[in-house]
């Protein structure tokens, strides 16, 4: 083997070595008698130093040498761990790592000089000794209880010590000091040791698995047309292969966050030391497993919010006593699986955000006009921290605040296909909560077509999908300022029309009779993709474009369908910063105080009814054709589905507390009449089953947005003592249809809610 | 003499050779996909076992008009610095190994789009066989 061939190695195998000298450097000095830490760290040195040797990297090897030294004294209690030995052994490995990273680069050691960082260490090597008799004598008294093994060991003169460490070690298997003895060093015996493999083999295998797991859905039909049992049953065993080895597969690509985490102690000691603040670190669910491709995505922005908890969260060591807080700040991060993603939160008990100065900045700069602020909640406030260029601390610090701000954060998991949202309470702290998929490799999709083709968005930006009958007397397009509105609720959402942005011919004119709108939020903007046809939401395999398509902003890869075609990915950034939206909406913001005092004019009318377990709901009346009670011996079924004869129609059922958050699902009684809102769909009736039908009521209040939105909720109506809840129609029969529709691959019904 | 060999093809009535070397398949049939917005000369996009491969509009790299509309249904699979990319193509010939004397360069006349993409030519007994460069379809992009 090459030297060539085994650089790789070395630099693969340093770099190991330095992430774990990261953390036991921390260790060590929450623990300085720690001797076993110590000698951890003593051995990976020398490992290190003896590689460099051998690979004649000449630069390594001094620094590393000089490291070694000193922790030779200390690893022999000849002196003992201070501030000052541990910046200057901290300083080192930063040196080392700049070496190796220099190797990593040209191949050869990059030049520098090392000689005073040499010098002190050999300086500190000497200098700790009169200093420290106290512990040498602590020493000399654990030995002086174990009298037999002490002869011939400890020898000391005036100002050397020297002890004799191979018997030291000896004593120490006989008999076990009160400091913790050393671990038997090759405990893994029986541990088969992992094999390395080349990423991009695996990405390979990844990507000819996924496209094997199509293939296999191409196959599954013939199963049932042809008839034939030994094709059959040999179509099920390749099913049932393919899922395990898709499952093993994607176990190969995952990696314990710790990966990750592991730089952070030292990260956090060192940001703390800069701002003069005391921080305790706790990691929890270090043992969560995500996509290796997604550990690298991630790095970046907890780095940058870690930095953040710790310069602009944690108060000072005296403000927290005042507050009458220990003096230490914690920052806690977490990790955990939850539905499919994988979530990782970010919290300190610091001083939380001033919500009055987040707002107050805001309206300077213009993101929100001074009307908005004041009727925000605070939630959305906190949002703001994520538009561009806002940064609400007044000085640039070293740390934070480089001008990037939490906007890039945001970008960055929102390129993932993650999410973020942040919580805080003024004087308890502050936590940012971050949700990412498992895996790059698949993400689930809202299909749509438009002039013809299929389009896939990613399901991670999608708020709501909503669909304008115009023919129904829904409002429709309106126009502002150039722009093509949309009134969603209380806001104006701009809107995008696919076959325009994509430069099709107009295949659609707006005065057709039905309008689909995607509601997408994107880093920039919130914003309206109106598409032909809504289809069914897949999970698809991202496959990159390649460099011809380098300049089309509109496209975030490819994906392969069910039948082998290609079908493009839109990128939701993209498309938004293309169209100039992002620019028009930042230079003139949606206002629309006029819509919404009209809209508190209106008077609505509301038919209530009640679900098992929720009693106040709503829905309103133009959305109930009739009422209707029917007999549970009328019910058939039709597949999985609920029909009756409604009419000359099939009627459809739909058990609305499946979708409504809060609702319990009733069990009906054999003899029991059922209560059912007719709704009509483009002429077909659909039955919504409820637990029961009360009255009509008029209001004019207005419908308030509660967030987060609860699923199958539009908002709330305050009448009197009671709270109405108004149930939201579009969504119920989106998550229906989802769970209805029959494709070939596992369908998410769940629409990702809005954060 | 050393003879290399040729893949041959037809665009427009036109006899194509290109390195057979180079090629690594020739398929029929794959379903195109459109790009919105893509350079004229990418028809779409095709799907290879899993790879997305750019399929290129031969006759509008070549600056040829069809003479009776674009039905080009067998694309070529080249694979060019770790990429894949698919020529759109009429009709496949037989892989023949030339050698060099028969070669000449391109003749003056030749239109200009074209020529950075021709190598030369080769002067078969019945017929011309023109010789594509891969790295010219590859530049031009």
């Amino acid at each position: 083997m090459s030297d060539d061939d085994i650089l790789p190695e070395f630099i693969i195998e340093a770099r190991e070595i330095l992430d774990q000298l990261d953390i036991d450097f921390v260790k060590l000095e929450e623990s300085p008698e720690d001797n076993k830490i110590i000698r951890n760290i003593f051995r990976a040195v020398h490992t290190l130093k003896g590689n460099s040797g051998f690979f004649g990297f000449k630069r390594l090897e001094k620094v590393c040498h000089a490291a070694e030294a000193l922790l030779g004294k200390l690893r022999d209690s000849v002196i003992v761990l201070d501030e000052k030995t541990t910046n200057s052994l901290l300083q080192t490995l930063d040196i080392l790592r700049a070496i190796i990273e220099g190797i990593e680069k040209k191949h050869t050691e990059p030049d520098g000089e090392d000689g005073q960082l040499i010098e002190s260490l050999g300086l500190l090597a000497k200098a700790n000794i009169s200093a420290d008799k106290s512990t040498l004598d602590k020493h000399v008294s654990n030995l002086l209880a174990h009298p037999q093994e002490l002869t011939g060991i400890y020898s000391k003169t005036e100002d050397q010590v020297e002890v004799n460490v191979q018997e030291w070690h000896e004593i120490e298997a006989i008999h076990p000091l009160p400091f913790e003895a050393e671990e038997p060093v090759n405990q893994h015996h029986d541990v088969v040791p992992p094999v390395k493999v080349n990423l991009e083999l695996l990405d390979k295998l990844m990507s000819l698995v996924s496209e094997m797991v199509l293939a296999r859905n191409r196959l599954l039909p013939f199963s049932e047309e042809l008839g034939n049992h030994r094709l059959s049953s040999a179509i099920r065993s390749i099913d049932l292969l393919t899922l395990e080895l898709q499952e093993g597969m994607l176990k190969t690509r995952m990696q314990p966050i710790s990966q990750v985490w592991s730089k952070f102690p030292r990260l956090v000691r060192d940001v703390a030391h800069k701002c003069n603040k005391k921080v305790k670190l706790i990691q929890e669910g270090t043992e969560t497993e995500l996509d290796r491709g997604l550990l690298d995505a991630i790095n970046d922005p907890l780095v940058h919010m870690i930095r953040n908890s710790i310069d602009h969260g944690l108060e000072s060591p005296a403000e927290r006593i005042r507050q009458g807080k220990s003096e230490t700040g914690y920052v806690l991060l977490k990790a955990n699986h939850e539905n499919g993603l994988v979530v990782i939160s970010i919290s300190d008990d610091g001083a939380g955000i001033d919500i009055d100065s987040v707002r107050t900045k805001a309206i300077e700069k213009k993101l929100i006009s001074a009307q908005q602020a004041q009727t925000f909640e605070e939630s959305k406030i906190l949002d703001l921290l994520f538009a561009p260029g806002f940064s609400t601390k007044e000085t640039v610090s070293d740390l934070s605040g480089r001008g990037v701000g939490m906007d890039v954060v945001k970008t960055n998991i929102s390129k993932i296909g993650g999410s973020i949202a942040i919580e805080s309470h003024r004087g308890k702290g502050t936590t940012i909560r971050i949700k990412i998929p498992l895996t790059l490799a698949i993400m689930s999709a809202l299909f749509v077509r438009s002039n013809q083709e299929k389009f896939a968005i990613p399901q991670s930006s999608i708020l709501e999908l909503v669909r304008l009958d115009l023919t129904m007397g829904d409002r429709g397009l309106e126009d502002f300022y150039g722009t093509s509105v949309f009134r969603l609720r209380n806001s104006l959402v701009p809107l995008i029309h696919l076959h325009q942005q994509l430069e099709f011919q107009e295949s659609h004119p707006d005065s057709s009779e039905v309008i689909n709108i995607v509601i997408l939020q994107s880093s920039g903007v919130r914003y309206g993709l109106v598409v032909d046809e809504v289809l069914n939401i897949e999970e698809i395999v991202v496959k990159p474009l390649g460099p011809m398509f380098e300049e089309l902003n509109d496209f975030g890869g490819a994906t392969i369908l069910g039948d082998g075609r290609a079908a493009l990915i839109l990128d939701i950034d993209g498309i938004a910063m293309q169209s100039g939206l992002v620019e028009k909406m930042q230079s003139k913001p949606l206002t629309d105080q006029e819509t919404i005092s009209r809209v508190n004019e209106e008077e609505v009318s509301m038919l209530l009814f009640e679900l098992e377990g929720l009693d106040n709901l709503a829905i309103p009346l133009n959305l109930v054709h009739r009422l209707q009670i029917i007999r549970p011996e009328q019910i058939q079924k039709n597949g999985s589905r609920n029909v009756i004869q409604f009419g000359p129609h099939i009627m459809e059922l739909v058990y609305l507390d499946a979708y409504v958050s809060g609702a319990k699902s009733k069990k009906w009684k054999a003899d029991e009449s059922i209560p059912v809102i007719v709704h009509y769909i483009n002429a077909i009736p659909i039955g919504l089953v409820v637990s029961q039908v009360h009255d009509v009521m008029n209001t004019a209040q207005t419908l308030q947005e509660i967030n987060s939105p609860q699923k199958g909720l539009l908002g709330c109506i305050s009448e009197g003592n009671s709270i109405i809840n108004v149930i939201n129609m579009d969504e119920i029969l989106g998550m229906h249809r989802m769970f209805d529709v029959k494709t070939q691959y596992s369908v998410l019904a769940q629409l990702s809610a809005p954060e | 003499m050393i003879s290399t060999d040729f893949a041959t093809f037809y665009i427009g009535g036109i006899y194509f050779g290109i390195l057979a070397n180079d090629v690594l398949e020739v398929n029929h049939d794959l379903d195109l996909t459109i790009v919105p917005k893509s350079a004229k000369t990418i028809r779409g996009i095709m799907n290879l076992r899993g790879q997305i491969v750019p399929a290129i509009d031969m006759y509008e790299q070549l600056g040829l008009i069809p003479k009776i509309g674009k039905t080009e249904r067998i694309s070529i699979i080249l694979q060019c610095e770790g990429h894949l990319l698919a020529l759109l193509v009429d009709d496949v010939g037989p892989i023949i190994p030339l050698e060099q004397d028969t070669f000449e360069a391109p003749p003056n006349n030749f239109p200009m789009t074209a020529r950075e993409l021709v190598l030369g030519v080769h002067k078969l007994p019945e017929q011309l066989l023109v010789i594509l460069d891969k790295s010219g379809v590859v530049n031009i992009l």
